[in-house]
């Protein structure tokens, strides 16, 4: 099978520093009001808030293609979900869709004031011939016909953000949380990355704290300053 | 009644078309992705180069380990 090319988020890294967005809005140049990435925060200012980096998430069965109307929205044979912007009617079904909120469009209005869709390409530009000047306008810059990958994952100071084919991708993200024990409770280990151990073992499981965990240390403790 | 047979099963049919799910993953034929004009990833700048490109793709993919330069 192809490459199925993702992202994946760990939480326990990201530092909320939108450096992702910011990266992603500088390489595709998108209007005022499109963030095709951004960053969202579970339990701001709580001891134990975490952060995630939410964009499109190029399902392989994407909500967003089964409804369009028009069936603008397509697969690329590595998995990337484009869509056309010639055949877009911004109806926003597929905003309705979407669970992750990942189509964006450039005006608020009913059906069809609002706009062609705009959304997350994982740089890889749309049916423009490539790295052309009408594909650059209307889809962004396409890094992945380059051989790069989406600028918001390479650029991302901690590696929270990391992009490309789901196998290798998967394999960084299972290493990190053997290696530090824990971590994946979000996602669901045992759905997605239950294999067999080879090394570290996952010591914390569930809603527990982490057996390396500090409970009077200022971050658990709401009264106590970071000394 | 014979004539109204077949046709209620062609309307049927037609009804039950209408659910259908279009394809997702519907390949790249002739250029395009079901009537979707694109080119391949590494058509333009690779040559057509797919070894080439995946490649260069995956040893980025790569880079993101940094337990691959400092081990833990």
């Amino acid at each position: 099978m192809a490459a199925r090319m993702k992202f994946i988020c760990d939480v326990e890294r990201c530092i909320d520093c939108n450096g992702c967005v910011t990266a992603c809005k500088n390489e595709n140049e998108t209007p005022w009001g499109v963030n095709r990435r951004r960053v969202v925060t579970i339990n701001d200012g709580v001891p134990g808030e975490r952060s995630i980096s939410v964009a499109c998430m190029h399902c392989t069965d994407a909500p967003c293609l089964a409804v369009c109307p028009v069936n603008c929205i397509y697969h690329t044979e590595d998995g990337i979900v484009l869509h056309s912007k010639d055949q877009c009617i911004g109806c926003g079904y597929c905003y309705y869709a979407c669970p992750f909120g990942a189509p964006q469009f450039p005006e608020t209005g009913l059906f069809n004031h609002r706009g062609k869709m705009d959304k997350c390409t994982f740089c890889a530009g749309g049916p423009e011939p490539d790295n052309s000047e009408a594909e650059f306008k209307k889809y962004g810059r396409n890094r992945i016909a380059e051989g790069k990958l989406p600028a918001c994952a390479e650029q991302c100071a901690t590696k929270a953000l990391m992009g490309g084919e789901a196998d290798i991708i998967a394999n960084i993200y299972r290493q990190r949380v053997e290696t530090r024990g824990y971590g994946p409770e979000l996602w669901g280990w045992k759905i997605a990355y239950g294999r067999p151990k080879r090394g570290g073992e996952i010591k914390n499981r569930g809603e527990g704290r982490r057996n390396n965990q500090l409970l009077d240390d200022s971050q658990n403790e709401v009264r106590k300053f970071p000394t | 009644m014979n004539i109204l047979r077949p046709c209620l099963g062609a309307a049927l049919a037609l009804l039950l078309s209408g659910c259908l799910e279009v394809n997702q993953h519907p390949g790249w034929r002739q250029g395009e992705y079901a009537g979707k004009r694109d080119e391949l990833h590494y058509q333009r700048n690779f040559h057509g180069d797919k070894l080439a490109w995946s490649a260069a793709v995956t040893d980025r993919t790569l880079l993101q380990n940094e337990y691959r330069r400092a081990n833990p």
